[in-house]
């Protein structure tokens, strides 16, 4: 087998999930992975393949961050168009809907490496690796984890907290 | 020792410590309330961080405008012909491709990380071929992350040893990801891609890695996955072995059936059984509102279709509300003593309109929304050409 295949199918599904993560938008994320794939192939000798695949997807998506924002605000466009086109949508997808939406809010609050590392943790990377692939030293990635929980939870709990008001507000 | 800092604590919990500190750690702990009270806090941290993340998953693919692809993409991995047309171009020829596609295919367990998700849509697990055994614990995908993320709670002890993968996606993982299905499962789970290349997938009966399996509808990787597929195969039953022999002379690419007015396909997957074969398409009709689009096609049915005229275009629409296969089955009658039992599958809260086209093709769309709306969508769904 050759390390074509055996990169993709080590690391396809877990690239994807972060990419995903991060981006929001699935085909987007794959594009991203297929590209990090493609310069895997190219390169000699790669010593940490995860810590380097996560390295250069998130370098990737780093180069389209400047588009990422006028993205942003199309999707955002087309999610109320849709919002408004919705009769009556059945109440667990609503939550459900609520909460991805929410998690994102709390996840795009996060300083940018926060986000990456806790990303990149929950994909499985080991503190070494996480450290390879954001540059940072080994010492802060337990710091940088900590504090990207912390934020991330709190963010969350901030944002259902608003959302139980507004409930609350529009009951009474 | 000084009280532990935050960033210890969360090292120690995720295993990154040397030993000799992680030891030194967990003995401070032992005395010190203020930090225990710590690493209680750490590690509810921790499961909520998992938590919120894979609310995450149920995104949708095609929700941005994609950028242009970059012109110097080497063809290894351009996207392929099909993996283009199950994009953009018009549907066609579908019965003659889908025959190929059919290859794929035993055991079918698959990993399907959409059917968790689809509120009130049966859940295929539960019709897994004619002889699987009873449900594992793998298929409670229904789990959700926040049960597991719990569950990482009131975990005992730290994860002491360098996990790598392994134990951080453990059990939480397994049901509730999303992005390519990372649940894994040592049966034959089988996916396949509507682009996946003809070469090698033709050979790939079976595939053992559900990772590789999962391949969405993209494809992306086109030829890499294809490789990927052949080296995971492992030896099929010979009902498949058959029905692939028979679908051999059909053309490779089957795209997914589409449906216009810009539904999003979430993914699509090929399962084949003695008796013929299914696609399951998902789409997502609005956000996270799912349907699941079916398309039953015995091998008998598959091989009169392939020596079908040009002429058989149209679709014999014959749908009805829900639990109407009767009416179905007669416009297909030979399709019918291949049908496995569909009442075992369908949940009395998915409402679902099927109907049978000229082929001979048994189509189902099912999803958590009325009836009618069914029909309004049904009607969406392009007349195949070929």
């Amino acid at each position: 087998m050759g390390d074509a295949e055996r990169l993709f199918r080590d690391y396809h599904d877990t690239l994807v999930r972060y990419l995903t993560r991060r981006l929001g938008d699935r085909d987007w994320a794959e594009d991203v992975a297929q590209e990090t794939f493609i310069r895997a192939l190219r390169q000699e000798h790669i010593v940490n393949e995860r810590a380097w695949l996560f390295a250069v997807a998130t370098n990737l998506v780093r180069d389209e961050a400047r588009k990422d924002a006028s993205r942003r605000r199309h999707l955002e466009l087309m999610f109320e168009e849709r919002r408004a086109d919705v009769q009556e949508p059945d109440v667990s997808a609503l939550e459900r809907a609520q909460e991805a939406a929410m998690a994102r809010k709390a996840v795009d609050s996060l300083a940018e490496r926060d986000r990456l590392a806790l990303l990149m943790r929950e994909e499985g990377l080991d503190y070494g690796e996480i450290a390879e692939a954001l540059e940072l030293s080994l010492g802060s990635v337990g710091t940088t984890l900590s504090r990207a929980r912390r934020r991330l939870a709190e963010a969350y709990e901030a944002l259902q907290r608003a959302a139980q008001e507004r409930e609350g507000h529009a009951a009474s | 020792m000084p009280h532990l800092d935050e960033g210890t604590i969360h090292a120690w919990l995720d295993g990154a410590l040397p030993p000799d500190e992680a030891q030194a750690v967990e003995a401070h702990v032992a005395e010190c309330a203020e930090c225990a009270a710590g690493v209680a806090e750490a590690r509810g941290l921790i499961a909520a961080s998992s938590r919120i993340l894979s609310s995450l998953d149920a995104v949708p693919g095609g929700v941005i405008p994609m950028p242009v692809a970059s012109p110097e993409r080497p063809a290894l991995l351009a996207p392929s012909p099909a993996s283009r047309w199950g994009r953009a171009r018009p549907w066609r020829g579908y019965v003659v491709r889908a025959a190929a596609v059919l290859l794929v295919a035993v055991g079918v367990r698959a990993a399907f990380r959409t059917d968790a998700r689809l509120a009130g849509v049966p859940d295929p697990h539960s019709t897994a071929g004619a002889d699987s055994a009873p449900p594992p614990a793998s298929d409670a995908t229904a789990a959700s992350g926040q049960v597991a993320a719990e569950a990482a709670v009131v975990a005992p002890a730290p994860v002491t040893a360098k996990d790598g993968g392994a134990t951080k996606r453990g059990p939480a993982r397994a049901g509730a990801v999303g992005t390519a299905g990372g649940a894994k499962k040592t049966e034959a789970d089988v996916a396949v891609g509507a682009g996946a290349p003809a070469p090698a997938s033709r050979e790939a009966p079976a595939l053992a890695r559900a990772d590789v399996a999962t391949l969405t509808a993209k494809a992306s990787a086109g030829a890499m996955a294809g490789a990927a597929m052949n080296s995971a195969r492992v030896s099929a039953p010979s009902s498949a072995d058959e029905a692939k022999e028979r679908m051999s002379a059909s053309a490779p690419d089957a795209p997914p059936l589409r449906l216009v007015q810009g539904w999003t396909m979430v993914t699509t997957r090929v399962e084949t059984t003695a008796s013929g074969a299914a696609r399951r398409t998902i789409y997502e009709v609005r956000p996270t509102v799912r349907v699941e689009l079916e398309e039953r096609m015995s091998t008998l049915t598959l091989t009169d279709a392939v020596a079908q005229s040009e002429a058989q275009q149209a679709f014999s629409v014959r749908s009805q509300a829900r639990r109407t296969r009767g009416a179905a089955t007669m416009s297909a009658p030979q399709a019918a003593p291949a049908a496995p039992p569909r009442e075992e599958r369908e949940s009395a809260s998915a409402p679902a309109v099927r109907w049978t086209s000229v082929t001979g093709t048994e189509l189902i769309l099912r999803g958590p929304i009325s009836t009618a709306e069914l029909e309004t969508l049904r009607a969406r769904i392009e007349v195949p050409r070929r």
